[in-house]
């Protein structure tokens, strides 16, 4: 299971209807740090140009972002591409959770925008 | 030519006249001063450095001054400026603390101006071609180690400024003095009879300060880069028994982030730099609270110098 200790931001409206994409790639410097013994799952590092600030995500929550940076999804399409990546370690509920959460934590971080369709 | 070959008379005129240039790892620096006592104390402290020709360029600029008028003359007050501020910003400090804000200074001076380099707060030191980079804040017991460890046979690159050569991740020395606060003083005259040290001196800040002559062999080695392999945050902690444990890297990184005085200005030439600093090395976290305990740790992580040390 992840753990999803770090996100805890409350979502307060539904995101159904909003598209979320990449900040401009150009924007993002992406570096993984070496996993040890201690760590079972890798960490990514993001370097965010226009704002200055490096963040550490998860590998899922880095996988989410990336994905974004290919292509605008909705929180359900989000969710959906995540199920199939990570069909074997995680359920639908569960990862509609973690995005449900991760969704508003990226986005105040700068490193994703969002749209309302 | 290095300072300790020039009387104190000569020092002192260089010091109030056009200043006196010395090298310094990768840096000329020069320092200019009225203060008697910053003379005498860099006489003592950089006796080993090589003096720089004049006609050299001068990457770093300092002057320790005193605040002149009829107030000056009844209260004296030093202030230092460093490039980039001005007199009215400077802090004044009694001229007695003329050489520690000298050492800021250079400090400042480097961190602030010098983008070659990824300047992380710690101290560097290499044996034995195992480059240690600590990691620690201030009081917890970074410089004490890191004397330790320059009295015990490792070379010292920096005890305050790790330069990270943005272009190749190797690390550029600077082998200037350490700086040792209230107790860690004691403890390191203590430690060798090869300490040498300045008189401490009570700061309104951070209390008893005194300076840690670097040993000669650091200094004759300081265009000697060297390649990281261990990060260490290192924290004293009063009675505890010592404690080595893995760092986890996301954790290291964090650390690294938080010692970087130009990371936020390098950009992303930084955050490559960190990156590849941190995948390229080991990275512990160790707490103390005895020196020789600590110091015994390290000489068994390299074997061949303990080896070596023995033979002779």
């Amino acid at each position: 299971m992840w753990d999803h200790g770090r996100i805890i931001v409350e979502v307060s409206g539904s995101h159904r209807a909003d598209v979320y994409y990449a900040a401009v790639p150009a924007k993002l410097h992406w570096a993984q740090l070496n996993s040890t013994e201690a760590t079972d799952c890798p960490v990514e590092v993001v370097f965010h140009s226009q704002s200055g600030q490096t963040h550490l995500l998860d590998g899922p929550s880095a996988w989410i972002v990336r994905r974004l940076e290919n292509s605008p999804l909705t929180r359900l399409d989000i969710t959906s591409a995540l199920v199939h990546e990570y069909g074997a370690e995680i359920s639908t509920d569960d990862a509609s959770r973690f995005v449900e959460h991760l969704l508003p934590l990226v986005l105040r971080m700068g490193l994703i925008e969002t749209v309302r369709r | 030519m290095r300072l300790g070959d020039l009387d104190r008379a000569e020092i002192r005129s260089r010091f109030s006249g056009d200043g006196l240039l010395i090298q310094t790892g990768p840096f000329v620096i020069r320092l200019k001063s009225s203060l008697e006592d910053i003379a005498d104390g860099v006489a003592q402290l950089y006796a080993d450095f090589p003096i720089a020709d004049q006609g050299q360029f001068v990457d770093v600029t300092l002057s320790v001054n005193l605040q002149r008028g009829l107030w000056g003359w009844f209260f004296p007050r030093g202030y230092v400026l460093p490039r980039g501020r001005d007199r009215a910003t400077s802090e004044l400090f009694p001229p007695r603390l003329g050489l520690s804000y000298l050492e800021w200074g250079l400090n400042y001076s480097i961190y602030a101006w010098c983008m070659r380099y990824l300047v992380l707060h710690s101290a560097v030191l290499e044996r034995e071609g195992h480059g240690l980079i600590i990691l620690g804040d201030s009081g917890d017991g970074k410089s004490t180690l890191c004397s330790g460890l320059a009295l015990s046979g490792w070379r010292l690159l920096s005890d305050e400024l790790g330069l990270v050569d943005l272009s190749d991740g190797q690390l550029s020395p600077l082998a200037r003095p350490i700086s040792l606060k209230n107790e860690s003083i004691e403890t390191i005259r203590n430690f060798s009879t090869d300490a040498v040290l300045t008189e401490p001196r009570l700061t309104r800040r951070k209390g008893l300060l005194a300076h840690l002559k670097p040993p000669t062999e650091s200094v004759e080695l300081m265009h000697q880069r060297m390649t990281p392999t261990t990060i260490v945050t290192v924290k004293y902690a009063a009675g505890e028994p010592l404690q080595v444990e893995p760092l986890d890297p996301s954790a290291a990184f964090q650390s690294l982030l938080r010692s970087g005085f130009n990371y936020f200005k390098l950009g992303e030439a930084g955050f490559h730099s960190a990156v590849r600093l941190i995948n390229s090395c080991e990275c512990i976290s160790i707490r103390y609270s005895q020196l020789p305990e600590v110091l015994d740790y390290f000489q068994e992580r390299i074997p061949q110098a303990s080896a070596c040390e023995s033979g002779t």
